[in-house]
This record gives C-alpha cells, structure tokens and sequence, in this order.
C-alpha cells in the first residue's frame, strides 16, 4: 500500500508546480463553450434525421403511388385547395416535435 | 421531485443525461472540466489547442453517451477520449511537418502566450520530453489525482505499465529539471 502512495506522490517540486497549473475548478466560459457545441451537435444529427426521415418517406409515396392514385384522385380538387394549410401544419409539427415526425 | 444535478452522482448523471436532459450533462461537464482540461494541457502543452480538445472530447461523450457502460469513471471515460484526440491530432501534425522533429517545438510554445515563470516552462519542456504515453501516465496521475487503476481504465493500458510509466516519467523529469529523485 505504501508502495502505491509512493508511486503517487509528485515529490513536493513537481507537487508545487503542478499545482500551479489548474485550470478554474468553476469556469463558465468553459460550461457555454461546450453547451454550443453540444447544441451544434445535436441540430446536426436532427437535420440529418429528419433528412433520411423524409428520403424514406418519398420512396414510399413514390413507391404506393400507382396504388394510392385512383383512391385519391376523386378528391384531388379539394386536396390542391388544402394543401398550402396541410404544408403550414406539417412545418409547424416539424419544427415542434421533430422526433415525433420522424 | 428529482434531486439537483449537482448533488447526484455521476452514474445518476449519466443515465439522466443519456434520457436527452441538458443539465444534467452540464453538470458533469462543470464537474469535471477541471481534471479534462488539465490533463489535455499537460499531454499537448498548447492551452488553446487543450482547451479546444478538451470541449470536443465533451461533446464526443456527449455523442456516445449510449455506448459508456460505467466500466471506468465518466472523467477516465472522457480522459480517454482526450488521450485518444491528441494522439490523433499529433499523428496528423507528424505528417504534416514532415521529418524534421519540430513537432514539439513548435506547438505549446506558440507566440502570444503569456510569459511564464522559468520553473513553469521548464516543467512544460520537460514534459514534452517524455514519450506520449509516459506523459499521459504522468499528467493523470501525478498531476491530477487519478488512481492507478483509473488512468489504467482512461489510457487503455494495463496497470502495470502505468505503474511503470508513472515511476519512470517521474525520475525523468526530475532529471530533466534538474531535481533529484527520491
């Protein structure tokens, strides 16, 4: 064991200019810089999920197509009047809750 | 009603800020800033350039939160990271300034730095001598208060040899300072 607490010890001279050397045990500064760029991060795997969220979502639009035009082709007029509203809505959603969107 | 993040541990901080909590993981950041910052100023001798390491290795943390087990202590965790990160940006300045070994010269000394006692800088030199990895040991362990075990578990290196990195970093850079060890 006192073998270890050796092993530990700086030696007063290095102990004393170590010290000296600390960086502030509370740094704001710090804390913000780190906060940005974990927010950075963040927005940047958000985007690139909501990115593949909606490449997939298009390939299977585009994939159902042929499928889904006859059922929707009665209410294609009243859908082109909708969807200036629907895009508005879908952006709010998006921006609001972009996990639960995608 | 949850407790603070300053008084929960760090396992609980963990798991909290794996959950997407934001103060949770400042506190850890806040927390251990301090043991980051001043083992990533001691392995690359450049306070900006420790300094900008030691932001990023949160923010890789942050990132990999998932894949920390709690095998080793979330500031060996992120030790590790900054050991590895400047492992890394050294291997990519070797390459870049060819073969000429001005490496360590050239950075940590870098024109606009406060002057600073002689003692200091020769401290700072004198680290720089040391191998990577020796130095590493040395900056976790004598300069900060690591454990063996936990620069062990921050280094990826067995006990042993951390041991044995610490005893002999120490010697050398009493020698190189002109000390005497004992």
């Amino acid at each position: 064991m006192a073998d270890i607490e050796d092993d530990l010890d700086p030696g007063p001279d290095l102990a004393a200019l170590f010290a000296g050397d600390l960086p502030p045990a509370h740094d704001a500064g710090f804390l913000v810089a780190v906060s940005r760029r974990v927010a950075r991060r963040r927005l940047m795997l958000e985007l690139a999920r909501l990115a593949v969220g909606s490449a997939l979502l298009a390939l299977l639009l585009w994939a159902v197509g042929p499928v889904l035009a006859p059922i929707v082709k009665p209410f294609a007029s009243l859908l082109l009047l909708l969807t200036p509203v629907l895009a508005v809505v879908a952006g709010v959603l998006v921006l609001a809750h972009p996990r639960a969107v995608v | 009603m949850r407790p603070s993040p300053e008084g929960a541990c760090d396992a609980a901080l963990v798991e909290r800020a794996r959950g997407g909590s934001a103060p949770a993981f400042s506190a850890l950041v806040q927390r251990h800033q301090q043991a980051v910052r001043a083992f990533a100023r001691r392995i690359c001798g450049d306070l900006v350039e420790a300094d900008d390491m030691a932001q990023e290795a949160f923010v890789t943390a942050w990132s990999s939160l998932a894949r920390y087990q709690g095998q080793a202590s979330f500031r060996a965790w992120v030790c590790g990271v900054v050991y590895r990160k400047a492992l890394t940006a050294r291997r990519g300045a070797l390459r870049d300034l060819g073969r000429d070994g001005a490496y360590a010269e050239s950075r940590g000394w870098a024109v606009g730095q406060p002057i600073e006692p002689a003692a200091k800088t020769a401290l700072r030199r004198a680290m720089a001598e040391l191998p990577a990895d020796q130095r590493a040991a040395v900056a976790l362990c004598l300069a900060g208060d690591f454990s063996h075990a936990e620069a062990a578990d921050a280094l990826n290196l067995p006990l042993g040899t951390v041991k044995s990195h610490v005893n002999r970093g120490r010697s050398k850079l009493l020698e190189l300072m002109g000390g005497r060890d004992g």
